[in-house]
């Protein structure tokens, strides 16, 4: 999973990174990092189009109605 | 009719049995600022001034031309909360335990005293959220500007060593040196006090050797129920370099009666102070998550 670091410096399984850093771990220790509030998610380019496409058809489908 | 001995034999003991109490430890970890302090409760917020870092120095054969770095400040308001704990005694019950020779307003005032202390460690240790959600004041913990995220057991040994040594690693990159103290809570202090090697050397030793850095320095490990379970923090030695308490008005314990029913009305107290903890290095704090 891809992440962007929200603190100062982070150390985690020997990646060391710093605030506003993008960077990848396995989704199990992400997402243990994302409760613990230290990093956010980053949208992956081809999930974030595949989400303004459904977007897209819900709100025509609004239109039609 | 009741047996007039049954009441005859009956013994009051004077000493009033007092609710538990757990320990409390966020004034050890973090000194007054006896400048900004004892200025009463007319001081709502200290503004705090920083300076930041100028750009690096150069080497040359000759002197450099040019203008160099001016001063960069920012400047943060810091609100000083009041914490209380008010009570009130009604004037029958009041004279009752008197008349017992029971001490019941300062058994009150010592349970209201220590109710307040509990909101302060948590505002030390963890910070002040009034809406659940979003913090106002930001403690220790929530502060860290340096994070260690490795998953490392206590419950196993040599993991406590190999997580301190990586957050000392974090610390000393932002120029924090040793020693640092160390809050654990309960569950993770009690692993580190029975891990020990196959031959028998107890870890706590080797965690306080590093948290001394090398010698034996000041270091302590500390436990809170307010640090939640599998974290942990490790942080400067108290230093008013890094962070320091601003107590404008420290503990006091008020006693009144309403003068409109003068010797009869009920006794009205309060323990109160004000004061909130102030992170001037955010790096001096490491959070260790996952232990």
């Amino acid at each position: 999973m891809k992440l962007k670091c929200l603190i100062g410096s982070l150390s985690c399984d020997g990646v060391l990174v710093e605030k506003g850093d993008v960077f990848e771990l396995p989704d199990d220790v992400a997402t243990r990092l994302v409760k613990d509030g230290d990093v956010e998610i980053v949208e992956e380019p081809i999930k974030k189009i595949f989400n303004e496409q459904i977007e897209e058809l819900h709100t025509k489908k609004k239109k039609k109605y | 009719m009741v047996n007039a001995i049954a009441n005859l034999a009956k013994y009051f003991d004077k000493e009033m049995i007092k609710p538990l109490q757990q320990r409390f430890v966020g004034r050890k970890l973090v000194p007054k600022n006896n400048e900004l302090s004892g200025k009463g409760l007319g001081m709502e917020s200290v503004d705090v001034w920083t300076l930041l870092r100028m750009a690096d120095a150069t080497i040359s054969l000759g002197l450099p031309t040019g203008f160099g770095d001016t001063a960069d400040v920012t400047s943060e308001t810091l609100n000083l909360p009041v914490l209380a704990e008010p009570f009130v005694l009604p004037r029958r019950m009041y004279e009752s335990y008197k008349m017992a020779g029971i001490g019941i307003e300062a058994a009150l005032a010592i349970e209201a005293a220590y109710r307040v202390q509990l909101a302060e460690e948590a505002l030390i240790l963890d910070g002040w959220k009034p809406d659940g959600a979003t913090y106002t004041i930001k403690g220790l913990y929530q502060s860290a500007g340096n994070a260690e995220a490795t998953a490392d057991d206590f419950g196993t040994y040599g993991k406590a060593t190999e997580k301190v040594t990586l957050a000392k690693a974090l610390l000393e990159a932002d120029s924090v040196y040793g020693p640092y103290n160390l809050v654990l809570n309960q569950v993770q202090h009690n692993q580190l006090l029975a891990s020990e090697s196959a031959n028998g050397n107890p870890e706590w030793d080797r965690v306080m050797t590093i948290l001394n850095d090398g010698g034996s320095g000041p270091a302590q490990i500390f436990s809170s129920p307010i640090q939640a379970v599998d974290t942990g923090m490790m942080l400067a030695v108290p230093d008013k370099t890094y962070f320091d308490l601003v107590i404008p008005q420290d503990y006091k314990n008020q006693l009144n009666e309403d003068p409109k029913l003068g010797t009869l009305s009920p006794l009205y107290g309060m323990v109160y102070e004000s004061l909130a903890p102030r992170i001037k290095q955010v790096n001096s704090i490491c959070k260790l998550t996952a232990i």
